[in-house]
């Protein structure tokens, strides 16, 4: 068999084991070989097709109501059909739950029936029962808000982590993956944690990082947040990164990154480059800005 | 409500099963063909949900062409005013028992030299030479998914080998 050949049976993998002991004969197979050992470990990174699938039904899910909206389109009868029906069930079946949302990258602030003021910071939802409120004065909070409490009964906010019942008093509750944070600026604010209740007194920053309790005092007056800026002392580092995440909704790429590092210092919510500066130059990484995502490295 | 003749991709079972067929190659696609920089893994994603939004209108027969077409699109449109910068890292340190010891000595210089080499191909050239040599695909299945001649992807190859061979100073 001519070289040409072999070479080009080689080339589709396809060679049997005769031509593979002619392929090996050959001059350049050693140089071959090891340009197809360099090729190898370039292969790309394994795709875990199960675990990625399911990631992709997440996606779908989320988008699933607009594409039954989309859908009406083409139905126009049945639609309005549905929409009728739709109307009906959301009179009579669902609760008047009212729900406020701040945006990645925004602050929402809101006034609440008794005229306490809430403002919402980035990422943040605020939902509760608006036509009940004289009565149940309580709300369920996913994010970080701060509260400024007009005088009267007790007054409650229920996060996934603990629950913070209040009597006129100005205080912010951050409650993020594995964070709980309550801060009581004015007043006192009772946190119930685990199913134990503590007191905090103005200028107390009750904190749970990952399952564990600390306790600081600040002298801050408002939330840093709300003049536009995010302060931390003695942070992990992780939680340093999904607030700016947050503030700027852009997207951090940190594989080589420690996130678990204690983190002291602040960053800016009006321009993207300082605020990364602030947070990077601390611990020596450089980083990369790639339209919404932003690579740490070391 | 859909076109009854295509609602096919519509059902659950056909979607997984062109997700099955279909994401670890148009994975692989994009980053050979772009680098690891653009995220393969949510140009798959992205890629697929677009094929669900237009489940109704697409048939599974040209799903493949579909996903492949919106994939190289969407990293196209990301990396329009960029510099493309290819970085085929993923260097997986000296563990692999199928390298050589003297291979090891010059492992750093020669794969410097091959990521260099590689990443002056054609997007073309590589797409078909590491599909070829790094995932072990046939020269046929590899003109399918591309939708290329067999012949095309030979010459994609035996010139990608050449370029290579001459940078790396084998020839």
């Amino acid at each position: 068999m001519k070289e040409k050949d072999i070479l080009s049976k080689w080339l589709d993998n396809d060679l049997n084991e005769q031509e593979l002991e002619a392929f090996k004969q050959l001059d350049a197979s050693g140089s071959l070989h090891k340009l197809d050992a360099a090729a190898k470990l370039y292969k790309a990174p394994n795709f875990d097709v199960p675990e990625s699938y399911a990631r992709l039904q997440e996606a779908k899910k989320a988008k699933q109501a607009v594409k039954r909206f989309t859908l009406r389109q083409f139905v126009a009868s049945a639609a309005a059909v549905i929409l009728i029906a739709f109307g009906l069930y959301a009179a009579f079946f669902t609760s008047d739950l009212t729900m406020h949302e701040a945006a990645m990258g925004h602050h929402t602030s809101l006034t609440l029936p008794d005229s306490s003021e809430v403002i919402l910071n980035a990422g943040s939802q605020l939902s509760f029962d608006e036509d009940n409120w004289q009565n149940d004065r309580s709300l369920s909070l996913e994010g970080e808000a701060y509260f400024k409490v007009a005088k009267g009964e007790t007054f409650t906010v229920a996060t996934t982590q603990g629950t913070v019942a209040v009597k006129g008093t100005q205080f912010n509750v951050k409650s993020r993956n594995d964070y709980f944070e309550v801060t009581c600026f004015e007043g006192a604010v009772e946190v119930v944690y685990n199913k134990k209740t503590y007191q905090l007194p103005a200028g107390t920053n009750f904190r749970v990082t990952n399952g564990v309790l600390s306790e600081f005092s600040t002298q801050a007056g408002i939330p840093s947040w709300i003049e536009n800026k995010s302060v931390f002392k003695s942070v992990p580092y992780g939680q340093v990164l999904e607030e700016l995440e947050r503030q700027y909704s852009i997207q951090f790429v940190t594989k080589e990154i420690d996130k678990n590092v204690i983190f002291t210092g602040s960053f800016t919510h009006e321009d993207l480059e300082t605020a990364l500066k602030a947070i990077t130059l601390p611990l020596l990484l450089t980083y990369e800005i790639d339209e919404t995502l932003v690579t740490l490295k070391k | 409500m859909e076109h009854p003749l295509f609602k096919d991709v519509c059902e659950e079972h056909v979607y997984a099963s062109l997700y099955e067929r279909h994401a670890k190659d148009l994975h692989d696609f994009i980053y050979y063909k772009y680098g690891a920089h653009c995220n393969p893994e949510d140009k798959v994603q992205e890629a697929f949900i677009k094929l669900w939004e237009k489940c109704g209108e697409i048939p599974p027969e040209k799903a493949k062409s579909f996903l492949f077409t919106v994939a190289n699109n969407t990293t196209l449109n990301e990396l329009k005013h960029k510099k493309v910068v290819l970085k085929h890292r993923e260097t997986k340190g000296s563990s692999h028992t199928h390298i050589t010891p003297e291979f090891l000595m010059e492992e750093n210089e020669y794969l410097k030299k091959f990521e260099k080499a590689l990443s002056k191909l054609s997007e073309g050239q590589r797409v078909a030479f590491m599909m070829n040599r790094a995932e072990g695909k046939r020269h046929k299945e590899i003109a399918e998914l591309l939708n290329i001649s067999r012949k095309a992807v030979e010459k994609r190859i035996y010139t990608a080998l050449d370029k290579l061979r001459k940078e790396l100073g084998d020839i």
